[in-house]
């Protein structure tokens, strides 16, 4: 007889719940940590994990997994890819790893809070790998950036980000702090392993992998290939917590908790993906529109995995589908416009070539976002960059704290709500919804927009803002990532026409 | 709003590594200053006075236990997630060899019925105690107030689990080699019912309840830890090899590996506490309260150790030493 | 004299704006003050026609010379702009 096989240990590794004899249950377990009232310790302990792997085989996978990973940096480090790429490509390479790295270190915290919580053996044993996944990711994604922080202050982001008050952080940590860091781990485990993992990160992860190839960045495109893999086992910890919560009586506590995350979800990554697939990507490199891609993972697949579990589409189904075709763009416009903002450069994606494709993939996209746009190319065309270039700030919605934005012409609309002597503004009735459903939970917090008119800001002008937001402090703001030099195109086709 | 036009040119690394003036360890540029919640009075964005937030504000932020920098915590091993796992893909190469010969030279089937019924009380349960330390550890992961801090937990809630899964897998072997003696079915009654398991027990359970995350640490890694390596592992390993069980003798020595690895990083932190003039009497003060549940863990579960007298001594000795060693 | 921000939907804008106004101010200033932030940036401007101000979902504008004190909007209070 040679090793065992690991079925024939593995359940024994897991039965690891016991009576507690020194101390009461509820003082190792307390309700606010683990969620898990109302569901007796014999059904915590049928958590049955879809994907099993053992220490002995994780530590083997993962060491050659990023012995893949760091020996394809190693060896495409001399071909000098930052030096050749395309400044749009460099964009995201500073919006990803600013918004994501620390971020993912914060995912190692939140794996753990299942370890020590937890009332599901497997769920332990299973997050103790999850947490290790994540240090791996930050680890990782701050050691690939770290590479560039050499060339371009703006890297530094991918450090410090998370620290600062710039308004995307803002929008991040209200976001990551309601799902990832704040909540039982019963309800994290839901929101943060189920509905933005299995959900969200293939959008990022996958589909931004192949416009990384496209682009020629194999570095990037290898590296994020390999942190999905991770995410694809341990995003199926959630899913048999779901069947517990299910069959023992909580549906609509499951049902609740997925349609609050997966709307959060969708709208950071409309900025974190949206924005970069469909106008950063080079037109010649893009691989799928992000609608595309929302509708393959996002509208069919995750819509299945929820209808298996018996459960529903959340009640603003109709609300989302629209939303694919129309909030990016609204946030593009405005991440553009106030790029003095922002910790990387956006590329506008507006050349004549590009908005022929936007055209295409969004029928209308000329009569409603392309008005705004033809009126800053005008500008452009004129020479008048400062005109190009808000002197106000937006109105940023007290839930997801982006910009309030809508489709020009026919969705633009503020959904306000006064609690307690305060006038609220959200970008949709979903925000306002989620608000609504505990207003406790979120009605201190401040929009910048709140801070500003507050006082919490000093000066109280732009200049303040923006130092209050880290620019200028940390690194300077964005520009036009290609300098503006894809508005030639539009004046020599004015020149050929006159 | 104009543009931005102040000029900050690129530095070498992180800005908040380019002050010491040397090039960054790869440990260094991954690990340190990550938490991105500590520093303020309230930690999370939503629900102010919510549970989470009260919870860190009490345990963490108003732990007696203060540093003005926690943040300058380095792990002596600077262990990093890649060297992390090729060690341990090592070590766990190496481990497998050991039970693969172990096998193939029917070992499980020589072993005295005496010895079988010690490794069933005192040994195969010994997976609760292991698991009660993977979850202690996961605690401090995110209770920590540094990153550099939460890394080096997390590795030892890893490792707490890499020793579940092999006395799981020892378990298994041993109840195919004896199926009429309940291998990997008793285990959950002797620790619940065994006198020698009640004092690790209790133990695990109050390390388990403990809130202050500085305390907490200090009831993880400067006693419980410690009085698993020097009991269940080693006095535990001296009767094995009495008792002609070599391969526990070396799974343990491979354990034991691990430990000294959390231990490093233990005598690094506590040192750090205790460079502190106001920690001292609070740290002290904590040592004194959980060590006498150390002392009665080791003495009731050395009294059914066989062939080994002098073991509870000798274990409580060595705990003291470690406490010793770290200025306690 | 007291600084009474609003928030601005200009028609054919693609987001809502913060202007910060005066609560002396006609509906008339508040109209311009708004257009400063919308037009010739993201909307192009309509010569010779004037810009209405009604409350955000109303179908009936304000008159030009109302006060915002007069209006009975709060402070940050959305207001629909648009080209008559």
């Amino acid at each position: 007889m040679a090793l065992l096989d690991r079925s024939e240990w593995y359940d024994i590794a897991r039965a690891t719940q016991w009576t507690f004899q020194y101390v009461p249950e509820e003082e190792i377990f307390p309700e606010g940590h683990s969620g898990s009232e109302g569901i007796s310790n014999e059904v915590w302990s049928t958590y049955d994990e879809p994907y099993k792997v053992t220490y002995r085989e994780y530590v083997d996978v993962q060491r050659q997994k990023d012995s893949g990973v760091y020996s394809v940096k190693a060896a495409l480090d001399r071909l000098d890819m930052y030096a050749k790429a395309d400044p749009g490509w460099i964009s995201i390479l500073k919006l990803h790893y600013g918004a994501v790295s620390t971020v993912e270190y914060a995912a190692a915290l939140q794996e753990s809070r299942y370890v020590r919580w937890s009332k599901a053996p497997g769920m332990r044993n299973m997050a103790t790998f999850g947490m290790l996944d994540e240090i791996r990711h930050a680890q990782a994604q701050l050691f690939f950036a770290h590479e560039y922080v050499s060339k371009d202050r703006q890297f530094d982001w991918s450090h410090e980000s998370m620290k600062t008050q710039n308004w995307g952080v803002l929008a991040a940590r209200h976001f990551f702090d309601d799902m990832l860091m704040s909540r039982d781990a019963t309800s994290t485990a839901i929101m943060a392993n189920f509905a933005f993992e299995t959900g969200f990160t293939n959008l990022q992860f996958i589909g931004l992998a192949s416009d990384a190839s496209n682009a020629g960045d194999f570095t990037f495109a290898k590296l994020i290939q390999s942190i999905q893999s991770d995410e694809a086992r341990h995003a199926q910890l959630g899913t048999p917590l779901l069947q517990i919560l299910i069959e023992n009586g909580q549906k609509d506590r499951a049902q609740r908790l997925i349609d609050i995350a997966l709307w959060r979800s969708w709208k950071i990554f409309t900025i974190l993906t949206g924005i970069p697939m469909d106008y950063y990507v080079p037109l010649e490199h893009r691989e799928s529109s992000f609608k595309e891609f929302m509708e393959e993972w996002i509208i069919d697949q995750f819509a299945r995995s929820l209808n298996e579990l018996g459960l529903d589409k959340p009640w603003y189904w109709d609300i989302l589908i629209r939303d694919l075709s129309e909030h990016h763009h609204g946030q593009q416009l405005g991440t553009w416009s106030w790029r003095p903002t922002l910790w990387w450069s956006p590329a506008a994606g507006v050349s004549p070539e590009e908005r022929d494709w936007l055209e295409e993939k969004y029928p209308g996209w000329n009569k409603t976002f392309g008005k705004c746009w033809d009126v800053l190319t005008e500008n452009l065309k004129n020479g008048h960059v400062e005109k190009t270039i808000p002197g106000t700030l937006p109105v940023i919605c007290n839930m997801s704290n982006l910009p309030i934005v809508g489709t020009p012409f026919t969705h633009l609309k503020d959904h306000p709500w006064e609690y307690g002597g305060r006038l609220y503004h959200f970008g949709s009735e979903v925000d306002r919804w989620i608000f609504q459903q505990d207003p406790e939970r979120y009605s201190q917090h401040k929009s910048l927009i709140d801070r500003f008119l507050s006082g919490d800001i000093e000066p109280a002008d732009l200049g303040g803002v923006l130092a209050y937001m880290g620019i200028g402090v940390l690194s300077e703001g964005g520009g036009d990532a290609h300098d503006y030099s894809w508005v030639d195109k539009y004046r020599s086709i004015e020149a050929k026409v006159s | 709003m104009t543009e931005a036009v102040i000029d900050l040119s690129p530095l070498k690394t992180w800005s908040h590594l380019a002050k010491q003036r040397r090039k960054p360890s790869e440990y260094e540029i991954v690990s340190t200053n990550l938490h991105w919640h500590t520093g303020s009075s309230q930690p999370f964005d939503v629900d102010p006075e919510g549970f989470m937030n009260t919870w860190y504000r009490e345990y963490r932020d108003n732990s007696p236990v203060t540093h003005p920098d926690w943040d300058s915590f380095r792990d002596p091993d600077e262990i990093v997630y890649r060297s992390y796992n090729m060690m341990q893909d090592g070590s766990e190469t190496y481990v497998d060899g050991l039970l693969d010969q172990f096998s193939e030279e029917g070992h499980d089937s020589g072993l005295s019925a005496s010895w079988l019924t010690t490794l069933q009380e005192l040994y195969t349960p010994g997976r609760y105690l292991l698991h009660g330390a993977q979850m202690a550890s996961g605690y401090l992961v995110h209770m920590a107030p540094a990153s550099t801090i939460s890394n080096c937990a997390a590795f030892q809630s890893a490792d707490c689990l890499r020793w579940v899964s092999r006395v799981a897998y020892r378990t298994r072997e041993l109840a195919i080699a004896h199926p009429e003696l309940g291998y990997g079915e008793t285990e959950r009654q002797m620790w619940e019912q065994l006198r020698a398991w009640q004092g690790y027990r209790e133990l695990t359970e109050r390390a388990l309840a403990c809130r202050d995350w500085a305390e907490s640490f200090i009831a993880v890694n400067v006693v419980l830890k410690p009085t698993i390596d020097e009991c269940y592992w080693r006095a535990f390993e001296v009767s094995a090899r009495r008792a002609g069980d070599s391969l526990c003798a070396l799974l343990t020595e491979a354990a034991l590996r691990d430990s000294e690895r959390s231990r490093r990083w233990t005598v690094a932190l506590t040192r750090m506490m205790l460079n502190e003039p106001a920690n001292v009497p609070i740290i002290k003060g904590w040592v004194q309260k959980w060590t006498p549940l150390s002392d009665a863990a080791i003495q009731a579960y050395s009294k059914s150790l066989p062939d080994n007298p002098g073991a509870a001594e000798a274990a409580v000795e060595r705990v003291r030493a470690f406490h010793q060693e770290i200025g306690i | 004299m007291a600084l009474f921000p609003i928030t601005s939907n200009f028609e054919g804008d693609f987001v809502l704006k913060l202007v910060p106004v005066d609560d002396e101010n006609t509906m008339a200033e508040v109209a311009e003050a708004a257009a400063v932030h919308s037009i010739n940036l993201h909307v192009a401007e309509q010569p010779g026609k004037i810009i209405r101000a009604r409350r955000a979902g109303e179908s009936e504008p304000f008159p030009l010379e109302v006060k915002l004190k007069d209006s009975g909007l709060m402070p940050t209070e959305c207001v629909d702009f648009y080209y008559e």
